[in-house]
């Protein structure tokens, strides 16, 4: 095996960075339809707590995150001059659109959520299949919607950021 | 905007995307741990049981496409004697090994104990026993090292280290 000259660049550091949080923010969310699949089939009552944690982790990982993803995409595209470039100009209205996203409807949504599951399972005796009810799945539809368009566009721009149109 | 798609670019994409979905989830884990004990300790078992489902149907199957598509870069860049290249696959087997062999047990392991120690609580405040304490500890400590791994190993990427 080859010696590992750990030669460090700044800009090696900042991008390394940029995609440990895009990894950090974004990683989650593609988790979540198995999550959800598996909690309404196997364990209902954890579907409150789990909106819940959808809330905190977007709250406490992915806003920070996002930040420094902007943060460290600044300085690449100003070292780089790369600020007139489609890919940079791509990524940056994606993380805004993004962050609006989940500020402005996944994070409501996942709270909707949680007090119409919460408001079910206090109606649900325990007995057969649990059935959420009708704001509940409604909630839920957005989120899928709303999440899946999210990660979508997550995708395409780890695409664009790889070819750089 | 000319795009320029090749295959080579295409399959980094790939790799990199892989890696975003296989690993991303991990890191919400001890959000996750603290949410739940904190708020409703009875949902315990259903979060191991989550995990382990998520082991399966999610990090493996991405750890597998990104150890697909790092060969085929591999190859096409003639970097296999490159530090970095031979780190990431070292990496791959070593977290697919854990996910085979220490943590899906575990979770597994860990779902029992909290099902049980639930239980056992009837319906007052669920006490977690000692034993079940201790394995989520030994799990979370090992998950924290792959995390620091997995992060690692992306600046290793990054960087080319060794090229």
């Amino acid at each position: 095996m080859a010696a590992p000259p750990l030669a460090v660049t700044g800009y090696d550091v900042v991008m390394a960075v940029h995609i440990m949080a895009v990894v950090i923010a974004f990683g989650w969310t593609f988790a979540l339809p198995l999550v959800f699949a598996v909690a309404s089939k196997r364990d209902p009552r954890t579907l409150p707590v789990l909106h819940r944690i959808e809330v905190q982790v977007s709250r406490w990982m992915l806003n920070p995150a996002l930040v420094v993803i902007l943060a460290a995409g600044i300085f690449l595209a100003s070292d780089g001059h790369h600020w007139s470039e489609f890919f940079v100009q791509w990524g940056l209205a994606a993380i805004i659109v993004i962050g609006g996203l989940v500020g402005a409807v996944l994070m409501p949504a996942s709270r909707r959520a949680e007090a119409a599951v919460s408001a079910d399972l206090a109606a649900w005796s325990g007995e057969g299949e649990f059935q959420p009810g009708a704001e509940y799945l409604a909630a839920t539809r957005r989120l899928t919607i709303v999440g899946s368009i999210a990660s979508g566009l997550v995708l395409l721009t780890i695409l664009f950021m790889t070819i750089k149109p | 905007m000319a795009p320029a798609v090749t295959f080579y670019t295409f399959v980094l994409a790939a790799h990199i995307a892989s890696i975003v979905i296989a690993f991303g989830v991990t890191f919400a884990y001890p959000v996750m741990y603290a949410v739940g004990l904190k708020r409703e300790r009875r949902t315990m078992p259903g979060f191991h049981r989550i995990q382990d489902s998520v082991g399966k149907f999610v990090i493996s199957p991405f750890l597998l496409l990104a150890l697909l598509c790092g060969i085929y870069l591999a190859s096409k860049l003639e970097a296999w004697s490159d530090f970095y290249v031979q780190w990431g696959i070292g990496v791959i087997v070593v977290l697919g090994g854990l996910g085979g062999a220490f943590f899906s047990p575990r979770e597994r392991r860990l779902a029992e104990l909290a099902d049980r120690d639930v239980g056992a609580s009837g319906v007052g405040e669920v006490t977690f026993s000692a034993e079940y304490v201790a394995l989520r500890r030994q799990v979370a400590s090992v998950g924290y090292l792959a995390a620091a791994l997995v992060l690692l190993t992306i600046y290793f990427m990054v960087a080319h280290t060794g090229a």
